[in-house]
């Protein structure tokens, strides 16, 4: 395993998760507007948008527990 | 601490976050509404919230300050002001108090809420005035609307940040400010003293012809129109002169916006008579052609039983 691999992300990786992140919130606007106009809850609807974004985080947190560890100093030796 | 705790901890603090206000969002949904909740109910149709009669001997003047939501002034038959609110929800019904001669009416706050738009929970009020000449009429809107004919008043005040105003009668000093909206008055009788300031909107006053008056126009931009054939004096481009010198001096302060000055035309107050008649036949959840209105869309459980 090169060291590189652990350092930045696969670029092709980076914009599938930019464009997936922009479907989301494109999404979480509509539904914003949608919900306030349709059942007139303005007044709290905003929470909607505190929801997305812990949502993204855990999304986000998830992705990075499930990347491979970089490597130790031994792992490096051994190599 | 390496990456994959750091992520765990995100993980299980943004879930805690994530959790937290989905509960808050779904409590503000369901939660059952009361004076004492964050939500108010919703009726079917418009409902009338309160409705007080009050003796009109000992009143004088009017001051109506109303946040959201559309005031009608009303020619009663009796001698009593009757007032009428109506909403769609369940608001806080209006204060009213008599200071002196004045007849103070208030919105009042349809409780707590966390966000500028609460106060879409609009509510609409009907005044009904015996015919009297009022000394004083003082409206202040913040947004909503106004529709008042066949009044009579020595002073009118008008205060409006957003919003529609529409009056009709005998106003014999009118004062009227806007931030925006819309104001159109219409004056059977021409008003002795006029001031106008106006940050942005529209304005439009209709007056009789007469012998003659003088307008000083202080206009950072905007637009003046009238019917009134004007002499302007190239010394004074900021006075407008309609037939004479006469003593009425008027004063319109414009920082942008647009104001109107119109000649009321004679058959003009008739025709708005016929419209005091059919607005009084208006009823709660018809609108003003005796249409029945639909009802607001509703959740299963914040209909009423």
């Amino acid at each position: 395993m090169s060291k590189d691999k652990y350092a930045t992300e696969d670029p092709r990786m980076k914009e599938a998760r930019s464009a997936l992140e922009g479907g989301f919130w494109l999404l979480v606007v509509a539904t914003y507007l949608i919900i306030s106009f349709v059942f007139r809850i303005w007044h709290f609807s905003w929470i909607i948008f505190i929801i997305a974004a812990a949502i993204q985080q855990i999304v986000r947190a998830i992705y990075l527990y499930k990347l491979p560890s970089p490597p130790t100093e031994e792992d490096r030796n051994e190599s | 601490m390496n990456h994959k705790s750091i992520a765990l901890s995100a993980i299980i603090v943004w879930s805690i976050v994530a959790i937290l206000f989905t509960g808050i969002f779904i409590y503000f949904l369901v939660g059952r509404p009361s004076r004492f909740s964050l939500m108010s109910k919703r009726f079917d149709t418009e409902t009338i919230i309160e409705k007080k009669t009050l003796d009109s001997s000992d009143i004088h003047s009017l001051d109506i300050d109303w946040d959201a939501g559309q005031i009608q002034i009303l020619p009663s038959t009796g001698q009593d002001i009757i007032i009428t609110q109506s909403s769609y929800y369940q608001v806080e019904p209006f204060q009213s108090s008599i200071q002196g001669d004045i007849l103070e009416i208030h919105q009042t706050d349809s409780g707590f809420y966390i966000f500028p738009f609460s106060r879409f929970h609009s509510s609409n009020i009907t005044i009904e005035v015996p015919p009297m000449y009022l000394e004083t009429l003082q409206l202040s809107l913040t947004s909503g609307s106004c529709n008042g004919n066949d009044l009579a008043a020595e002073h009118l005040y008008v205060s409006i940040t957003s919003g529609r105003v529409t009056l009709n009668g005998r106003f014999q000093n009118i004062t009227s400010e806007l931030t925006s909206g819309n104001v159109s008055i219409e004056t059977n009788n021409l008003p002795d003293n006029l001031f106008v300031e106006m940050t942005s909107g529209d304005m439009a006053l209709k007056i009789p012809d007469n012998d003659g008056f003088q307008v000083k126009l202080d206009k950072t931009s905007g637009k003046f129109q009238s019917d009134f054939d004007f002499l302007v004096n190239p010394e004074q481009e900021d006075i407008y002169i309609y037939k004479s010198t006469s003593s009425r001096k008027y004063s319109v302060d414009m920082t942008s916006g647009h104001f109107e000055l119109r000649k009321l035309q004679p058959s003009h107050s008739k025709a708005k008579s016929n419209t005091v008649i059919k607005s009084r036949l208006i009823e709660i959840g018809y609108d003003r052609n005796g249409n029945k209105l639909p009802p607001p869309l509703l959740f299963p459980w914040q209909k009423t039983k």
